[in-house]
């Protein structure tokens, strides 16, 4: 049999050409498919000793619900706690919800779909200082630290804003995700809880790199604890001034923080970097080119160039004294409308966590009073809670060990 | 949805042209060569084959009907994949060797006749059984891409049917046929099908994740057409494509398309079989090849998905089909699990759909209003037990198809099966509810008296004390949700939706008292709104006792009565100034509890805990509404304490939870 050079080159040729219409397809496909990290992460781990949604790096959509706990007494509380979990459980893990049959409505809004994707849904339980009162007999086992918030000097709280038995902080890649979480807890606890206020955030992609930035327009969360060091930063640990109950939770400190962008849009930009304390294009300290760049506070002590009342100066002076000050900060941006006098209500929903609330945000926040910063800034509410120890099994609740 | 027969006919048509010719050839060479030999042995073999055939299209069905959805996909996927190649191969083989076929039979005859029966019947067997094979897995993946059983089969029937006929023809007369024509063209049509079940094959395998590209969509049509439209239809049965196709598919699919017709119609490729005509045929070693490829890979691929995947866990999803003759038929029962059932109506009627527990018919899933030729799915956990499909056709017909049997251990099921209701079931409570209606709209006008009245006498403290027990005895009627129709919105309509707002002329009744009440319009003024009040309320009690009610919405009422009191009264939208919002409220949980008394009966029967758990309900919200008042007065909601408020809220919402099974609980499923 003679192969002719013809009819090799047209073999070779077809072999070619299949060989790159089979490939292209394949790249041209795995290329549009979405892949599972953006839209349609996977599913958070529920289980552990810690909540999950706090050393979590934070995804795209949060939002922060207070509730109030309405249950008369603490079975009741119990039961509400028990329910969230539950159902906590089944919306972290998302798919589809069992079938109720014919004789109920439908068990799910379908707003994810038939079979919820889990969306990298995290649901943070945290307990305010009010459910330690006497309505379910927990006064004598309320976290050392956890108390109602205090007005700080420019604070200008709405008391409809403010405080709560209960935050909920519900994190995902979509709003969407969120908004599925929030309306199914609540339809499963109507009787025992009801809400208080709510608020939803987002957090930006980087623009165009590093940290994500706020509405005012700089990059914020630059220096935040690394996963290893914030163990030891947010847990509470087992060192008897804390109940025992408490070990493996945080302390969460939730602040509204209405930004006056208006007023700030209106101001030059050395001036607004000064408040700050670092470039506004690309977040390095104004001594500094990289947003990573450590601030050098001992070559500059009269705060020629980094100014000794900038919003980084103060909030962390890099001094032996203040480095136990340190916190995991968690923040989201919020825009929701106009401010009754036609501004852009727009800003900050910052939520950090810490193991001791003295010597931590109130240490920064005692620090940052009366900081130029503050006369753009309108914190209207918030408050302190305590984030219960993780679910540590199937048998576990949040603050079993709180109910025990 | 008969064009879905199209592929299988042209599939059927020409394979069994196929057979038959291997078959009248192996017939005359026998002749020709053993004159007097019995045929017998041949048959066998060719009965053989067709067995085989047929076994091996069932052993596909039902290892499939074992996968779950992934294993599924990958299944189908993979042997369309396998059936592409084989006709592909069949087509070219068949131009280049059509003609030195019946030499090259003709001298296996030869041989076999040579050695006895049994060779015979093998030689028989292996022809026919390559083309029967390759037939019934082309036949099943295209019923797997048409989503439907009967009519692709039915194609494939009629047109094996057809060639058999057109064989016995051909053998027995002198009719002659180019078949080589027809070879040619009906070879055009395969192509085309082929890339429609090539299309379908890597849909499945990217829909399995196995292929990339599953989101990479080229067109979605679904949106835009009704895939039941004939149109449609006749577009997708006859190609193979889909409504929705990847950029993948939709490549490869021209691709093929392209690439084997140009390859089959080379000039050269053409000539060649009129120039060897005469030539000795070349020596025949593909078919066993293509019978080995043939039988061995799709089983292998069964064996390996039924290993790798076993069927328990995810959702299994089979076809249930509805005729204008059956119901269900091809129900066959389950294994117990979250289990998927897609409905088929191809009778001409649309109907409601169940599937029953055998025992008490009771209802564990439903499809309602499933059209004449449309699909639908419903998911089902589904517990261990005998259950059957029931077909109503309203007016027509009420079928139940034969019982099958749910084995096996599945996720534990929470849905508990509801015993169905008929209208009829309902006329009893829908007499007490009549009767309770109509005393409670006599106590209004009673009521709404009072209040005339007190303006009659120029007393405006005396009708704002009169106001409130006429409004309560109102909202104690159950007018939820437009009842009552014009009369309804008189006597009580909200100034919200109309023009002029309170100041419309439309706004009348106990609103527009109450507005004139708290307000400060004098008596005089108020007068003639509360005689047409008065007026109103008179004239439904004598309109009630003809008003034509629909039984479906009794049960509705359980929970509209407080999710209307959610909707006006705790948000105050109703409130014209008397902030009475709570106390209407409490007047609604009196109204709630009178239906649940005349649905006790119904309900219990169906759930025997809710009655009592709905009822403590009910207390707590008594008491929460109760807890609102300021020394014995109601206060407006924005007026209390947010605790207080919070309270309400929590009862409320906890008790129309529970409410809301009511209306699906009883909900009219007989017809």
């Amino acid at each position: 049999m003679s192969l002719s050079r013809r009819r090799f080159l047209q073999g070779t040729g077809a072999g070619v050409a299949g060989s790159a219409l089979a490939g292209g397809l394949f790249a041209a496909g795995a290329r549009a498919d979405t892949p599972p990290s953006a839209q349609n992460p996977e599913p958070v781990v529920f289980h552990g000793d810690h909540q999950a949604g706090i050393l979590t790096p934070a995804p795209s959509a949060g939002t922060f619900a207070a509730f109030d706990v309405t249950s008369p007494d603490r079975a009741g509380l119990a039961t509400l706690l028990q329910t969230l979990t539950a159902r906590a459980r089944v919306l972290v893990a998302g798919g589809p919800q069992p079938d109720l049959g014919v004789g109920a409505p439908p068990a799910d809004s379908a707003v994810l779909g038939p079979d919820a994707p889990a969306g990298g849904l995290t649901i943070t339980v945290s307990v305010g200082s009010s459910l330690f009162d006497q309505r379910y007999g927990l006064a004598g086992r309320k976290p050392s630290h956890l108390t109602t918030m205090p007005v700080f000097p420019d604070d200008a709280l709405e008391p409809a804003w403010c405080h709560g038995d209960l935050m909920l902080q519900i994190c995902a890649a979509t709003a969407d995700t969120a908004h599925h979480a929030l309306r199914d807890l609540m339809k499963h606890t109507r009787a025992w809880m009801q809400p208080r206020y709510r608020i939803d955030g987002f957090v930006p992609p980087p623009r165009p790199s590093g940290a994500p930035r706020n509405l005012l327009g700089f990059k914020d969360g630059i220096v935040n604890p690394a996963p290893a060091e914030a163990t030891g930063v947010v847990w509470v640990a087992a060192d008897g001034k804390e109940p025992a109950w408490a070990t493996g939770g945080s302390y969460q400190v939730v602040r509204l923080i209405r930004m006056l962008i208006e007023f700030w849009d209106r101001v030059s930009l050395t001036e607004q970097e000064r408040m700050f304390g670092r470039r506004r294009d690309t977040g390095a300290p104004l001594d500094g080119s990289a947003e990573t760049d450590k601030p050098d506070y001992a070559r500059d002590p009269g705060g020629a160039v980094i100014p000794l009342d900038s919003h980084i100066r103060l909030a962390n002076p890099r001094t032996a004294e203040t480095a136990g000050s340190a916190m995991l900060r968690r923040p989201y941006n919020y825009d929701r409308g106009f401010a009754p006098t036609g501004e852009l209500d727009s800003g900050l929903i910052f939520c950090c966590y810490q193991r001791n609330l003295a010597a931590q945000f109130e240490a920064v926040q005692a620090r940052l009073a009366g900081e130029p910063l503050a006369d753009y800034l309108r914190p209207f509410g918030g408050g302190y809670f305590f984030t219960l120890p993780g679910v540590r099994g199937d048998q576990d609740w949040y603050g079993s060990g709180l109910l025990r | 949805m008969w064009a879905e027969g199209v592929p299988n006919l042209v599939i059927g048509l020409r394979e069994g042209l196929e057979i038959g010719l291997v078959v009248s050839i192996l017939l005359a060479a026998l002749r020709k060569t053993a004159p007097g030999t019995s045929a017998n042995p041949l048959w066998a073999g060719v009965l053989a084959a067709a067995v085989l055939s047929l076994g091996f299209g069932a052993a596909l069905t039902f290892s499939r009907a074992e996968l779950t959805a992934r294993a599924q996909s990958i299944f189908a996927g993979v042997l369309s994949l396998v059936a592409v190649v084989l006709v592909t191969v069949m087509i070219f083989w068949m131009r280049r060797a059509a003609r030195a076929l019946s030499g090259e039979l003709r001298a296996k005859i030869g041989a076999a006749v040579a050695v006895g029966g049994g060779a015979l019947a093998l030689t028989a067997f292996l022809a026919v059984a390559r083309e029967g094979l390759e037939t019934a897995l082309f036949v099943w993946t295209t019923v797997q891409a048409s989503g439907r059983t009967w009519v692709p089969l039915l194609g494939a029937a009629v047109g094996l049917a057809v060639a058999f006929g057109l064989c016995v023809v051909l053998y027995r007369t002198s009719v002659k046929l180019d078949l080589g024509k027809f070879f040619t063209r009906s070879a055009v049509v395969l192509v085309v099908i082929a890339a429609g079940v090539l299309s379908y094959g890597v849909g499945e395998l990217q829909s399995a994740g196995l292929v990339p590209g599953h989101t990479w969509v080229a067109f979605d049509l679904s949106r835009v057409v009704s895939t039941d439209a004939w149109w449609v239809s006749i577009i997708t049965g006859v190609t193979n494509l889909a409504p929705v196709m990847t950029w993948t598919q939709v490549i490869l699919y021209s691709a093929f398309a392209v690439t084997v017709l140009v390859l089959y119609f080379r000039p050269q490729a053409v000539a060649a079989p009129a120039r060897t005509r005469d030539t000795p045929p070349r020596p025949m070693r593909r078919p066993w090849l293509y019978l080995a490829a043939a039988v061995i890979l799709p089983l292998a691929a069964v064996a390996g998905f039924v290993l790798a995947a076993p069927s328990t866990g995810g959702a299994q999803a089979s076809a249930v089909t509805v005729s204008a003759g059956g119901c269900a038929d091809d129900w066959a029962g389950a294994s117990a699990g979250r289990r998927t059932f897609t409905v088929v109506n191809e009778s001409a009627h649309g109907g409601e759909i169940y599937l029953v527990r055998a025992a008490d018919a009771s209802v564990v899933g439903e499809i309602e209003g499933l059209g004449p030729g449309t699909r639908r799915s419903i998911s089902v956990d589904l517990a261990p037990g005998t259950y059957a499909w029931r077909c109503v056709v309203p007016g027509q017909l009420d079928q139940r198809s034969p019982a099958g049997q749910v084995t096996g251990t599945g996720p534990a099921a929470v849905a508990v099966p509801v015993l169905p209701i008929s209208a009829r079931d309902l006329a009893g409570p829908m007499q007490a509810n009549a009767a309770y209606v109509l005393a409670a709209v006599r106590t209004t006008a009673v009521e709404a008296q009072r209040v005339r009245d007190a303006l009659q006498h120029g007393d405006l403290p005396g009708a704002r004390a009169a106001w409130l027990p006429a409004q309560l005895a109102w909202e104690r009627t159950g007018a939820a949700y437009g009842a009552f129709d014009d009369l309804g919105v008189a006597i009580a309509g909200l100034p919200q939706g109309l023009p002029g707002g309170v100041a419309d002329p439309g706004f009348t009744g106990l609103r527009r008292l109450e507005y004139g009440l708290w307000h400060g319009e004098s008596a005089t003024a108020l007068m003639p709104v509360a005689a047409k009040l008065v007026d109103d309320l008179q004239a439904l009690t004598v309109k009630l006792p003809a008003l034509e009610a629909d039984p479906a919405d009794l049960p509705r009422r359980a929970h509209e009565i407080l999710e209307d009191a959610v909707r006006r009264h705790l948000t105050g939208l109703s409130d014209q100034g008397s902030g009475s919002g709570y106390a209407e409220t409490l007047a609604d949980v009196d109204a709630t509890t009178a239906v649940l008394d005349q649905l006790r009966g119904l309900i219990t029967a169906r759930r025997p805990d809710l009655l009592p758990a709905l009822a403590r309900q009910a207390q707590t919200l008594r008491d929460a509404l109760n807890a609102t008042r300021a020394g014995g007065a109601w206060r407006a909601p924005s007026a209390v304490p947010l605790a207080q408020r919070q309270s309400v809220d929590a009862a409320t919402g906890a008790i129309l939870e529970s409410l809301a099974t009511v209306p699906t609980l009883l909900e009219i499923r007989a017809g």
